[in-house]
């Protein structure tokens, strides 16, 4: 985009433009108004002088980009703000020469790039350039270009590509240099056609700011929440930030972090997390796990080129921040991150040299040790050489979101969701306007319903600069069910009635979020407790957790399609165990389970949920092996437990079938457990058959709670 | 519709009473009484005087106790004014005299049917038609069973049989088509409800169903026209006003829908169907408020209709109110709307 002044013929860029005169700075044209013209012309060359100092800057960042970068800026982000100091200085000179003569194509045209580059989103700009072209003047070829993303950013499509066209027409194909220009006004033009198609099918969804307990005239930005929205941290750069400096460089405060908590449905004013997490310098919100007890920071030192640090909340104390491994952090800059379900793989955003782009996604899996591995390129079908940010990894471990300067965005980066499917991610589809705009659209957070989401914005209407906004999917059109009867039968007065709602489908995640509170099931004292979820096809833990030491509460996302056993444990408890088999198709629910853990006491029985028999038989399933597993554990650390195994049906068949039944079930267990070394005098099997019900017998989840083995101490 | 009833299927033995007038007429002189008696029953129930019948078809009885058409008109008068065991009695007498009175086995299995015992309702229909295989209307009732027990195949070839055997049957071919209907057969449907409306112009309930079919086939505008019918010739028909309304909605004219379900409430003012459908109509009208309350007089005058539910909380959630919406559904849900159940689903925390 060099700035090249030539005579411009506007008739060359359109004939459809009603052309107007230019009016110079010339006393021919202000004959009666020596004085104020000599006032205007000062006015215009002070203005003139910032401005070509501020182009001159722009032009040179420019330059450098596309020189590093081998394409033209995308996003606002990409300048930098180049050369705003500089047009700050000029607008109020420009502006009062402009008072004098509005007809000066020069001056408008100046303007027009000043109010591009300082308020894009508003329409001054366009009305400046617009009436720079239409002025017969002397100004530079790229007055169109701009006034193509001026329009794009108004979301006047057709008039940006018609300008973009015309500048295209301006660029010779064989001239150096050209080539990356050509690529970049053609990409915008695409992004113009996919605006066109995204507005005109706007996405069904409310906007809503999230109001003063959260939002304040300072910018507030880059929110992640819990995946059941019980809290959020956020960034914000307020006055009375952490150290209380300003950032030289944009004269702002420097980041800190922030919280809050839904309280009764609505968010609790913020709290700043205090100088254990944050610092004098910026600090800020790089993402969140589902459960919302492990934190990633962003800390930017030039040395590090900006790194992601971990804290994590015990009780009420979030841990100070520690730097992650070089295995994430490298000499370039890592941003976002986004933890899985189970806590095993890392998402992050990261410009290291060999990617793809400036900015890519990575993903690194935890090694045995709990160390982050090798960073691993997620590869071509989500990053692009324009550059990827803001990933989110949602709790139901298969949908990504991200934001992205390509794929199909309308301009800057706009926010991309992709679905894991058979071994590979899918082709990134825009979400959609209005959460995407043709500026920049990032740090997308989605809640594990899928019914909300959560994204900064410096939209109008605000409380100033950036603020925190919730988005809620009203998914696809709900029709009103009608109720219609006909009279069918000739011969019978009662009509028949019929009932009509057309169909629509859910794109909800298909997952469960399990949450609760664990305390001691006798003096009800809030515990911390280890939660481990068990996918009982492979035996396997896959993931460990914790519930606060001072709230007791836990959460764990399980996604759709497998068998998951439960285990809450603490020393000198008896462990707790849940089960929960989620077809691939179980549609998303949030359950709420309040667990409390008896102490090892004669008496005290708990149910083995994760025991399984095969069908009318006693035969253990093998998916039963971690459970049992846990049991002799117990065993062994409390050597002189003797317990009772006793194994219960339902109603159905007879009494003496369902006796006999049990009978053998509890002696399975009771010879699994002999087979690994438990010894026989310590194990009483007990056969109830369907003598103690727990639940009704008449519904098939009554039934289901009253099929059950359970174990009872008899002496300690 | 109960008078369809009666013209359809009652009077079961008046349909013999002339040609039996004249043999009466014939008879020895010592049964004058009894013929005399008879044929005033027979004057008493064509004015629906059917406790008067009653009484001169026992008159009857009395002169000649082997009178099995007496026995048999009197089950008929007995059937008219729901004394269904005695009817039963009646025609079990008229077969002691006719083992194969056709009238009375056929009798016999209304009076079942009447109450509620559909098991041997269809066995004395099954001894009609083998003594006569070309009793029409026991086709036709055995026909209406089977469509009530939602065996549309079978009762479609019951009414075949009631058409073949009587051609202008304007009720076989409705309750035809209805089965066809019912079996997903619209266009078949459509055929059966316009010949039946061929034979019988005044078929205002035909004329509803015609447009019931056209609508769910989205021929809006041909459903509305035979509403129309249905309403010209029966202006109090809120069931065809409110399936109108629906067509009207289903075009997008809002304000014809509304004033439909307005006039089917005007004419029965707790029809719940129309609350209901106009909370709907005002939906898509995107006037949530007016939806609100609309589902809301339904709800007050159903308290278990799913479909209102459904709608209020399609209502809340356009008004923001998501809490509410999410209540909503889950009422529905757990009266059994499938809508309900899945927008809770894929919708509420």
């Amino acid at each position: 985009m060099k700035t090249l002044y030539k005579i411009v013929t506007l008739i060359l860029f359109t004939s459809s433009l009603a052309l107007a005169q230019n009016v110079e700075f010339e006393k021919s044209n202000f004959p009666d108004k020596k004085d104020l013209l000599k006032e205007a012309k000062k006015n215009l060359e002070e203005g003139k002088d910032a401005f070509e100092l501020g182009k001159k800057e722009y032009d040179f960042v420019l330059e450098g980009y596309v020189e590093k970068n081998k394409y033209y800026p995308v996003s606002r982000k990409d300048y930098q703000r180049a050369g705003d100091i500089y047009f700050k200085q000029a607008q109020p000179f420009l502006m009062k020469a402009q008072e004098f003569n509005p007809n000066n194509a020069e001056l408008n045209y100046m303007l027009g790039v000043i109010n591009f580059n300082l308020n894009p989103q508003s329409d001054a700009a366009s009305k400046y350039l617009e009436k720079a072209v239409t002025l017969n003047g002397k100004i530079p070829l790229d007055v169109t270009y701009f006034l193509g993303w001026a329009l794009q950013f108004q979301l006047k499509w057709d008039d940006a590509i018609k300008y973009y066209q015309v500048y295209l027409n301006t660029l010779s194909s064989d001239a150096k240099g050209n080539a990356l220009a050509i690529e970049d006004v053609n990409k915008k033009m695409g992004e113009c056609r996919v605006g066109k198609r995204e507005v005109a099918n706007p996405q069904r969804i409310f906007v809503d700011n999230l109001g003063p307990n959260i939002n304040t005239s300072y910018p507030e930005y880059s929110a992640f929440i819990s995946a059941d929205e019980s809290m959020m941290v956020l960034t914000a750069r307020r006055e009375n930030s952490t150290g209380g400096k300003l950032d030289e460089g944009d004269s702002w405060p420097f980041e800190d972090l922030y919280q809050s908590f839904k309280v009764n449905g609505k968010w609790t004013p913020v709290q700043n997390f205090g100088p254990l997490v944050n610092s004098p310098e910026h600090d800020a919100t790089s993402g969140l796990s589902s459960d919302g007890t492990t934190m990633f920071i962003f800390k930017y030192k030039e040395k590090d080129g900006g790194d992601i640090y971990v804290s994590n909340l015990t009780g009420n104390t979030w841990s100070k921040p520690e730097h992650l491994n070089k295995n994430i952090n490298s000499k370039a800059h890592e941003s976002s991150v986004s933890l899985s379900y189970d806590s095993k793989r890392l998402y992050f955003i990261s410009d290291r040299e060999a990617g793809l782009g400036a900015g890519d996604i990575y993903y690194s899996d935890k090694d045995v040790k709990g160390d982050w591995g090798p960073a691993v390129n997620i590869g071509p079908s989500l990053n692009t050489k324009y550059g990827e940010e803001g990933v989110f990894i949602h709790p139901d471990g298969k949908t990504i979101y991200f934001s992205s300067k390509a794929h199909s965005t309308m301009g800057g980066y706009d926010i991309f969701k992709s679905t894991f499917e058979n071994g590979k991610w899918g082709e990134p589809v825009n979400m959609g306007y209005p959460i995407n705009g043709p500026d920049d659209d990032v740090f997308f957070v989605i809640s594990g319903s899928g019914n909300h989401g959560y994204f900064a914005s410096s939209k109008q209407g605000g409380y100033g600069d950036k603020d925190i906004y919730r988005i809620t999917f009203l998914g696809p059109e709900k029709p009103p069910v009608v109720m219609n009867e006909d009279n069918l039968l000739a011969s019978v007065a009662a009509p028949v009635s019929e009932f009509k709602a057309e169909k629509i489908v859910s794109n909800g995640p298909k997952m469960t979020i399990l949450k609760g509170v664990v305390s001691d099931a006798k003096t009800y004292k809030l515990l911390e407790a280890a939660i481990e979820l068990i996918d009982n096809s492979l035996n396997e833990v896959i993931a460990t957790f914790k519930s606060n030491s001072t709230t007791g509460k836990y959460l764990v996302s399980l996604p759709s399609g497998k068998n998951y056993g439960i285990a809450v444990k603490k020393d000198g408890y008896l462990f707790h165990s849940e089960n929960f088999d989620l077809k691939a198709s179980e549609e998303f629910q949030e359950v709420e389970k309040n667990i409390a853990l008896k102490a090892i006491e004669v008496g005290q029985s708990i149910v083995l949920k994760n025991i399984f028999f095969d069908f009318d038989k006693a035969t253990i399933r093998p998916e039963s092996a971690n459970e049992l597993d846990r049991l002799i554990k117990l065993l062994i650390d409390n050597p002189t437990l003797k317990i009772e195994l006793g194994s219960h049906t339902d109603s159905k068949g007879s009494d003496e079938y369902n006796q006999k039944l049990s009978q053998s079930r509890s002696q399975s267990v009771v010879n699994y457990l002999i087979g690994k070394g438990i010894s026989t005098d310590r194990l009483v099997a007990k056969g109830y058959g369907e003598t103690m019900p727990v639940a009704t017998n008449d519904t098939e989840a009554g039934r289901q709670e009253n099929r059950r083995t359970d174990f009872k101490i008899l002496s300690k | 519709m109960r008078k369809i009833v009666l013209v359809g299927l009652g009077f079961l033995c008046l349909n013999m009473s002339a040609q039996d007038t004249v043999k009466i007429k014939t008879a020895l002189t010592s049964d004058q009484e009894a013929e005399n008696a008879y044929n005033a029953g027979l004057e008493l129930m064509t004015k629906k005087d059917y406790n008067m019948a009653i009484e001169q078809f026992t008159k009857a009885i009395s002169f000649k106790p082997n009178f099995d058409k007496a026995f048999c008109n009197r089950g008929a008068a007995r059937y008219e004014a729901k004394s269904y065991d005695a009817s039963i009695d009646d025609y079990n007498k008229a077969l002691a005299i006719n083992p194969i009175n056709t009238d009375a086995f056929f009798g016999k299995a209304q009076s079942f049917y009447a109450i509620n015992k559909k098991d041997s309702c269809v066995a004395y229909l099954s001894k009609t038609t083998f003594i006569d295989d070309t009793y029409s209307k026991a086709f036709y009732l055995n026909g209406q069973i089977n469509f009530e027990a939602g065996d549309y195949k079978y009762a479609i070839s019951e009414y075949d049989k009631a058409i073949a055997n009587k051609k202008d049957y304007a009720y076989a071919y409705n309750d035809r088509a209805s089965a066809k209907k019912q079996s997903g057969d619209e266009a078949g449907a459509i055929i059966d409800y316009e010949k039946a409306i061929s034979i019988d112009p005044k078929l205002f309930f035909a004329y509803n169903n015609l447009g019931s079919c056209k609508r769910n086939k989205g021929d809006n505008a041909g459903a509305i026209e035979a509403y129309n019918k249905a309403i010209s010739i029966k202006p109090d028909y809120y069931i065809a006003l409110n399936n109108r309304g629906t067509a009207k909605l289903n075009l997008n004219d809002f304000a014809g829908a509304i004033a439909d379900f307005d006039a089917a409430l005007k004419i029965k003012p707790n029809y719940v169907l129309a609350m209901n459908n106009m909370a709907s109509a005002y939906i898509k009208k995107k006037d949530y408020k007016s939806a609100t309350e609309w589902a809301n007089k339904a709800i007050q005058a159903d308290a278990k209709l799913a479909a209102a539910y459904v709608n209020r909380g399609i209502a809340k959630q356009m008004l923001k109110d998501e809490e509410g919406a999410c209540s909503d559904w889950k009422k529905a849900s757990e009266y059994g709307s499938a809508e309900g159940k899945r927008y809770t689903s894929g919708f509420c925390d």
